[in-house]
């Protein structure tokens, strides 16, 4: 058997630990009073409604405008991929085409704590029309030239670097565009999102390639933010809020602190479970499955304070059940694999050997269906969706939800579940305090 | 050595049980029919203002007792937008699923019955509203050409990967014990009288991926075992020697997976969450039915399958 060292087993096992505190607890200072958080736990999960409550607005045209069926089915559907795209993934969303209203529940941002519904619903109702304008004011391109808006970061103005959001055109798009560069060479274009300003550049050459960009004042946040609203598409017409409240949660607030509790419980069963039954290959699939859920929390909260949380609900916690379930599986076939071998009689460095080996396999063709399900269910549900030609453009959050957290599970599967817990079983099979069969799962000797 | 179970011998027991749940189901779904959520089916939300404190498990009695001829639910919101004055304005929207029109007589009878239970709380009729459902056919459609994309790739896949012990046969296989579990979530939901949301397709996607594990780790022994045992060997030996093989797996695997979701729905029985429960229980009848058409329902078909073709061929 290729040995691994020994120091190796703790050096992975720290590792997994530290990064499963960092994503469970999250990395928060404070700077005076006010609190920083730089990497995000659990308490910064945006929770669905269900369970922190949330917003319920209706909106109406603004003015006096009598919407057509088709232009609410599209304002409709520009609002889904708004939230869907911002992380929200668990909304309800309904029209009257009697009354052109528009009926959406969301829960809360997860760092909302003045929970004010007015802010909350601003980012869908902007009609986010981007215009591109004359020195005279004239509009001379609008957001239908744009085919995707994509954030990058610009080096040239030194090193620190700035966001800005680079938009790929269409080849009609990109047509205007050159029209419109050579025309106002030399002068100032201002770009709009609706009524605001975002920079005034002047025009220094004629741009024929069709890409463009948009500097400004942004951090990473903002120009993410942007770059969804351009892709987002701008809507039919202008929104205004008829009314909104606040949704108190159906589950009510101990619903989190039962769902920790049935967690934690679940948890120490299944690890006195293989650490009773596979001994050492058991001990060492419990820091695994840490590390595996470490990874998938640290995917939903997105880690990093810069990015937006992934909205928890129902069915995402089932996709994370599910991938959990597939990591105790994978470390089950490798355990009874050793097992196995061990009834053959071969030795433990053998067994060890042949029994990662034989199972290798049967993981692999396992979670590869999974991930061919789970990579199906993001492309048709998602923001962009494989199927838009045939159904038009529209998502499905829930299962966009269950999708998302069943890929990351399912890779962290093969990081920690696979990769790690192999590794790691090797290097600890080197300690000769260890050297017995049955803590492997032998016969007694 | 241990001796080998014999499943493939007691297929016709197997299948007889399959079959006679599908119809049990069928003959529920005709008489009972299947009830669909607000969001698949359309209907009207009806909302009524309150103040003050309200207790929900009451306020659910009250509002379906009103209206016995409709399942409702509903969502109680507080009013943010008029309430710098008045803090506990509340109002509850109550949810109707159905394509009828709910007269004024059922809207006005939810009032008098909320009047008459709660006459400190002022209830007050709104508004309603006629909505279209946001999860219709285009999205059974969708759903349906989801699942058909990625049943063909997962047939590719496993046809590639098992080709040794004739692939197309394992993947079609797979494929029907797929929809047997999703047939046995289905009926259990029918038989139960739960209505079809968005917890539903959660579940039958989490079985999914379930039911397709075990089976592909079963087909993952047989590939080696038929190997071991040489091409000349019978099938239904192949199969009932890997099936047994991989036993103490697929009980480790269950039990575990059982527990963790038992867990989920003995803490919500106790802190009374019913939405979580509706979620647990069909998952773990899931689990249970994943592990079975794997063992019971897949390996048989493929056995029968390829021992069929095999006499046609000799």
């Amino acid at each position: 058997m290729k040995r691994i060292s020994k120091p190796v087993f703790f050096i992975v096992a720290i590792l997994i630990l530290v990064f499963a505190a960092t994503s469970f607890l999250g990395v928060k200072y404070y700077e005076g009073d006010i609190q920083k958080t730089t990497i995000k736990g659990l308490s910064d999960i945006r929770w669905g409604i269900d369970i922190r409550g949330g917003v319920e607005a209706t909106f109406k045209p603004a003015g006096d405008i009598d919407a057509t069926d088709e232009q609410l089915d599209s304002a409709k559907s520009i609002i889904e991929t708004r939230m869907v795209s911002n992380g929200i993934t668990d909304y309800e969303l309904y029209s009257d085409k009697g009354s052109d209203r528009i009926i959406v529940r969301f829960p809360w941002k997860e760092d909302d704590t003045d929970f004010d519904p007015v802010a909350a619903v601003d980012e869908l109702a902007a009609t986010a029309n981007l215009t591109f304008r004359s020195p005279d004011g004239e509009t001379v391109m609008d957001g239908s030239s744009v085919a995707s808006a994509s954030v990058g970061v610009d080096t040239s103005n030194g090193s620190k670097g700035e966001y800005i959001v680079l938009l790929e055109l269409t080849d009609e798009g990109a047509k205007t565009f050159a029209d419109v560069t050579r025309q106002y060479l030399g002068q100032q274009i201002s770009i709009y999102m609706d009524d605001t300003m975002l920079s005034n550049p002047t025009v220094k050459a004629e741009i024929t390639d069709g890409h463009a960009q948009i500097s400004g004042d942004f951090d990473a946040e903002s120009a993410t933010k942007l770059a969804n609203q351009i892709n987002g598409g701008a809507l039919p017409f202008s929104l205004e809020a008829a009314s909104y409240s606040g949704i108190s949660p159906t589950l009510g607030q101990n619903s989190l602190t039962a769902m920790g509790y049935a967690a934690i419980i679940a948890f120490i069963i299944i690890a006195l479970f293989m650490i009773i039954r596979y001994r050492v290959p058991g001990f060492v699939a419990v820091i695994a499955l840490i590390g595996q859920m470490a990874l998938s929390v640290a995917a939903v909260t997105r880690y990093f304070n810069v990015f937006n949380s992934f909205t928890m609900t129902l069915p995402g916690i089932a996709g994370l059940i599910l991938s959990v379930g597939m990591g105790v599986d994978a470390n089950i076939i490798t355990a009874e694999r050793i097992k196995e071998e061990f009834r053959t009689g071969k030795t433990l460095d053998g067994a060890i050997e042949k029994g990662t080996k034989n199972s290798l396999t049967a993981i692999i063709d396992g979670n590869m269906t999974i991930v061919i399900v789970s990579i199906i269910l993001l492309l048709v549900f998602g923001p962009s969706n494989i199927l838009s030609w045939i159904f038009g453009e529209s998502t499905t959050g829930t299962i966009y939800a269950f999708g998302y957290t069943l890929l990351m599970g399912v890779i962290s599967n093969f990081i920690m579940g696979v990769w790690l817990s192999r590794v790691m079983l090797k290097s600890i099979s080197g300690f000769k305090c260890l050297r017995k069969k049955w803590l492997f799962g032998g016969e007694g000797e | 050595m241990r001796k080998d179970l014999n499943f493939i011998g007691k297929k016709k027991i197997f299948f007889g049980i399959s079959l006679t749940i599908i119809a049990i189901g069928i003959i529920c779904n005709i008489i009972f029919g299947t009830t669909l959520d607000i969001q698949f089916k359309g209907g009207t939300i009806a909302s009524y203002s309150f103040v003050g404190e309200i207790d929900e498990a009451e306020l659910k009695d009250t509002i379906q007792n009103a209206t016995p001829d409709h399942t409702v639910t509903f969502t109680v919101t507080q009013d943010i937008m008029n309430n710098t004055a008045d803090a506990d304005a509340y109002s509850v929207s109550i949810q109707f699923s159905g394509n009828e029109s709910i007269s004024s007589d059922v809207l006005g009878g939810i009032t008098a019955a909320l009047e008459e239970k709660f006459p400190d709380n002022h209830f007050e009729y709104k508004e309603n509203s006629s909505v279209e459902a946001s999860m219709g056919w285009k999205f059974l459609l969708k759903c349906l050409t989801a699942v058909a994309i990625a049943s063909v790739l997962m047939v590719i896949y496993v046809t590639i990967r098992f080709k040794r012990i004739g692939g197309l046969s394992a993947g079609v296989m797979a494929l029907v014990a797929l929809f047997h579990d999703v047939a046995m979530i289905y009926f259990l939901y029918v038989i139960f009288r739960m209505p079809i949301d968005s917890n539903f397709i959660a579940v039958v996607l989490m079985i999914i991926g379930y039911s397709l594990n075990d089976t592909i780790v079963i087909y993952d022994r047989v590939r080696e075992e038929r190997r071991n045992m040489g091409p000349k060997s019978d099938l239904a030996d192949v199969f009932n020697h890997s099936a047994t093989a991989v036993m103490s797996r697929t009980i480790a695997t269950s039990i575990t997976t059982l527990v963790a979701i038992g867990t989920v729905y003995v803490v919500a029985l106790v802190f009374n969450l019913t939405s979580v429960q509706a979620f647990a229980l069909p998952m773990m009848i899931g689990v249970i039915s994943g592990c079975y058409s794997s063992l019971c329902i897949a390996g048989p078909l493929w056995v029968t399958w390829n021992q069929r073709k095999g006499k046609k061929e000799d």
